[in-house]
């Protein structure tokens, strides 16, 4: 079974919006990290380069789908 | 006088700060902290106001105009600040109650949160004061770290010890409290971090005789010249010669005359 360091809600990590990554600190001194690609995939796990520690992130996957994965149900009524 | 500071890491120790009235040095998660008797200097990271200054990048040491500061303990998006008079101000995130404050936001400049202190220690999200032979708690709770029925408090919750305490400590999730009865250890524990039994080190008649140091998830005590060290020891911070995490307290081979733990690394001396 996974064991998780800890679980972290998506709002208490720090952005770096040129390398879309969310970093979180780590207790090593290092930082867990997770992409903003990954959320958008439904991975959830952000790790650390340095440590065996990995972290939950807890977030809406909604909020991080691309523009045009997003299913449109008006436009599909439409078309039926 | 002001010494410049680099912009950029810096791989060996420099100059920064000259004067004759430095009265300590604190060191937090990614703060520095110089006290005198009439302000403290302080240079850091200050993305959530934790460094006490209202300005979100810091480059060189910058004064809080904070009396009389005898202690810093730092959370790691919050600041504690205790002063000689038993004044306990506090700066950084409000969220989950880690000062004890209804609001969620940043508190740049350190405000004035209680009176008639005598310790302070600051975990990861949750705090701690030491006032009356009490000690009381607020923030997070996850992990039992203030020993509450409840995820987080804002209010201070009454932390039930069995002894008087004389002085309180933190990692980022576990508690402790030197007391009459010895060393307590309470809340996170699944790397060995409340250290099983201390009985057998621990003379609760020689706790004046005993130094502490709390990284992230390890522990260092020195007890005479004895140092013992538990907890999370991934990078061989407990210093044992494994990366084993370390369940029972282990008796270092080497004498010592203090000790010093940061996030993941420990010193002695």
């Amino acid at each position: 079974m996974t064991s998780f360091y800890d679980e972290i809600e998506i709002e208490d990590f720090e952005y770096n919006e040129e390398e879309e990554m969310f970093y979180f600190p780590c207790p090593c001194g290092d930082k867990f990290q997770i992409s903003r690609q990954d959320l958008a995939d439904e991975i959830d796990v952000a790790t650390c380069p340095s440590c065996s520690l990995i972290i939950r992130v807890i977030y809406d996957v909604e909020e991080f789908r691309e523009e045009g994965e997003t299913v449109d149900f008006d436009q599909e009524a439409v078309a039926v | 006088m002001w010494l410049s500071i680099p912009q950029k890491e810096v791989y060996e120790f420099k100059e920064v700060y000259e004067a004759d009235n430095i009265v300590d040095i604190f060191c937090g998660w990614n703060s520095s902290y110089i006290t005198t008797r009439e302000m403290i200097l302080a240079s850091g990271e200050n993305s959530f106001g934790a460094l006490g200054i209202e300005a979100k990048k810091v480059s060189c040491f910058t004064p809080i105009m904070l009396k009389d500061t005898i202690k810093i303990s730092t959370g790691m998006r919050h600041t504690l600040f205790l002063s000689g008079s038993g004044q306990v101000y506090g700066c950084g995130t409000t969220r989950q109650g880690t000062l004890s404050l209804h609001r969620n936001d940043i508190v740049w400049n350190p405000i004035k949160l209680f009176d008639n202190a005598v310790d302070i220690a600051c975990g990861q999200f949750h705090s701690m004061i030491l006032t009356n032979g009490k000690v009381y708690g607020f923030g997070r709770n996850k992990f039992g770290q203030l020993k509450g029925d409840f995820q987080f408090t804002v209010d201070p919750f009454e932390i039930q010890l069995q002894g008087v305490p004389k002085s309180i400590f933190s990692n980022w999730s576990t508690s402790a409290a030197l007391s009459n009865k010895g060393l307590e250890l309470w809340g996170r524990n699944d790397f060995g971090q409340c250290a099983g039994s201390l009985d057998s080190i621990i003379d609760p008649l020689n706790i004046n005789q005993m130094q502490l140091a709390f990284g992230s998830e390890h522990t260092l005590l020195l007890f005479k010249d004895k140092v013992y060290t538990w907890g999370w020891n991934e990078h061989g911070n407990c210093g044992n010669g494994t990366n084993l995490n370390i369940y029972i307290p282990f008796l270092l081979p080497m004498v010592a005359k203090g000790v010093c733990c940061g996030g993941g690394h420990s010193i002695l001396f």
